[in-house]
């Protein structure tokens, strides 16, 4: 159908509508609702280009226009349907269409194609899913070895970060069409990336691992070198997020346009608002809850390897204070002259910079130089150490050499006393 | 003990009667928020798909038209109002029929004469409590089951 005739067509149905209106018959504003409807299937059906479907959004905005008054009556008589879902309908298959319009258009990607790699996605994740569940499950059972449970560990972690991949991927695919800068995207294309979302499950997917990752933390006994992959894993996801979080807002409707909702309060009275939450809210409490469960878990870790060897460190919670409680336990052994070998050489050389400095020098936790510098801090420790011993014996080895100088090269004074006489 | 004995009777009869007294619902809304448009079938039958009724022609063509098959694959409009009745017209009606349902049977209630020159374009709207009948824009009338309330 060309634009002209569409246009025509539409004319005519909207002079009929009127004339119905002129009639006040009830039957003719229904069929007049209902052949205006099916006349913009039928239009947006055969639209091949953007510009027509932006002018088919007109006559959606024009309809509405038209019998909104008539909601009421349109609502029963259009029963089992409703003017809503009518209108609805029609809305989402105008959207999809212009969706698929737009790419063909701009991208020259075949939907198809994008569609199938999306279901793929969604197939995949659910598969891990369900991987994920059988191995927490497996973990809960305390029958297996040490060793064997550190093998479902190692399976579940692998998981949860392919399925965290997958994702991110998923939603990438999502964007992809639409370019960087999604707000200079039309209000079309954010309802419809808005709502290729919603269908992906997104939000729930995103929060869902996060939480499970939590989870991980709290039924999973992990040793040293298990953390900087999971400092990694959480950084990665973080900033993934936070990119992903931006394109949401970016697609939000404006509180303007958000659609009017009622909310019910704890007393059961309905609160009609425009306010929407910021998409995401709740997974970015679920990501800082899982940051904290990890220094939780980490910091008590490296904790243990000084209660362990006796060693009392100002309690600490986060690298920071880490660092502050070491340097604070070096100040004490120094001026209290306590001997720093435990401290030194089975606690730090042996433990921390042997199994915890590739954590600890990571950028997010004490970074490169803060370690060396606390490193430098517990070498001098030493060398103060060594210095003293090495005096003495330097000490010793010179009475040493006195002694035998003395018993085997000294002249006895009895020898010269005879040779006087 | 006479007297008891005919007590007892007089109160057993009452409640007896109590009892089988039928239910009654009052305030039922039997319209239609719109009307039907049926067209009659070659068989002489009216049929409304969304409410399932249906009903032969013949004798209303009769009544209107003299002849019993001259609403052969015409277009009815039917309509019912809030109290029950089934308001029929259609074009070329000099009438618009008012029908009262019984056991399998539509009795006419009323036959109310709203055109000399027979209807053009009628259309039913229900205005609860009454009815509403459109000729285009020749003219709009509220009816009753009786008759004619007003006219413009």
């Amino acid at each position: 159908m060309t634009m002209r005739a569409r246009t025509l067509s539409i004319l005519a149905l909207l002079l009929m509508s009127l004339t119905a209106a002129a009639q006040e018959s009830d039957f003719a504003v229904k069929q007049s609702f209902e052949n205006r409807i099916l006349e913009i299937k039928k239009a947006i059906d055969g639209a091949t280009s953007v510009a027509t479907l932006d002018s088919i959004k007109t006559d959606i905005t024009k309809l509405e226009g038209d019998f909104g008054g008539k909601r009421e009556f349109l609502d029963r008589s259009l029963y089992p349907h409703t003017y809503d879902e009518a209108l609805t309908e029609l809305k989402d298959i105008h959207l999809i269409t212009y969706d698929r319009v737009y790419l063909i258009q701009t991208q020259g990607i075949r939907l198809s194609d994008l569609q199938a790699q999306l279901t793929a996605m969604s197939l995949q994740i659910d598969t891990l899913t369900n991987e994920k569940n059988r191995l927490f499950a497996e973990l809960a059972q305390s029958k297996k070895t040490q060793s064997e449970l550190r093998e479902v560990a190692r399976r579940l972690n692998s998981s949860l970060d392919a399925k965290d991949r997958l994702i991110f991927a998923m939603t990438d695919s999502i964007f992809l069409p639409y370019g960087k800068d999604l707000n200079q995207a039309s209000e079309m294309q954010k309802e419809a990336v808005g709502k290729k979302l919603a269908q992906a499950n997104v939000l729930t997917r995103v929060n869902e691992i996060a939480t499970d990752n939590i989870r991980f933390l709290e039924s999973t006994q992990l040793q040293p070198k298990d953390y900087a992959n999971l400092i990694d894993q959480h950084e990665q996801f973080a900033t993934k997020w936070n990119g992903l979080r931006e394109k949401m807002v970016a697609v939000a409707l404006p509180p303007s346009a958000r659609p009017v909702s009622a909310t019910k309060t704890k007393g059961g009275v309905p609160v009609v608002t425009t306010a929407a939450p910021q998409p995401g809210a709740q997974v970015d409490s679920v990501v800082n809850a899982w940051n904290l469960k990890l220094q939780e878990s980490l910091m008590a870790s490296i904790g243990k390897e000084f209660t362990t060897n006796g060693i009392a460190l100002q309690p600490f919670n986060d690298a920071r204070t880490f660092s502050q409680s070491v340097r604070a336990y070096i100040a004490t052994l120094k001026t209290s002259g306590q001997d720093p070998t435990v401290f030194v050489d089975k606690v730090w050389k042996e433990r921390i910079d042997r199994e915890w400095r590739d954590v600890l020098s990571k950028e997010s936790m004490l970074g490169k130089a803060e370690y060396a510098a606390l490193d430098q801090l517990v070498s001098e420790l030493h060398a103060e150490q060594v210095g003293g011993q090495f005096y003495l014996y330097v000490v010793l080895v010179l009475a040493l050499v006195v002694a035998i100088w003395w018993f085997f090269f000294r002249k006895p004074r009895g020898g010269k006393a005879e040779k006087s006489e | 003990m006479r007297f008891s004995i005919v007590g007892l009777l007089s109160v057993a009869a009452t409640a007896t009667l109590v009892s089988c007294a039928s239910l009654k619902i009052e305030n039922v809304d039997f319209g239609w928020p719109v009307e039907s448009v049926v067209t009659v079938g070659d068989d002489n039958v009216a049929q409304d798909k969304r409410y399932s009724v249906a009903f032969p022609t013949a004798e209303l063509a009769m009544e209107e038209f003299q002849n019993p098959d001259a609403l052969r694959g015409a277009k009815l409009r039917v309509i019912r109002s809030k109290e029950g009745y089934y308001f029929v017209t259609g074009p070329k009606f000099r009438n618009v029929y008012v029908f009262e349902p019984g056991e399998g049977m539509l009795t006419q209630e009323g036959k109310i004469l709203v055109s000399e020159t027979g209807l053009k374009d009628p259309a039913l709207n229900n205005r609860p409590p009454h009815v509403e009948l459109v000729d285009g824009d020749a003219f709009k009338k509220v009816l009753t089951a009786s008759g004619i309330l007003e006219a413009q």
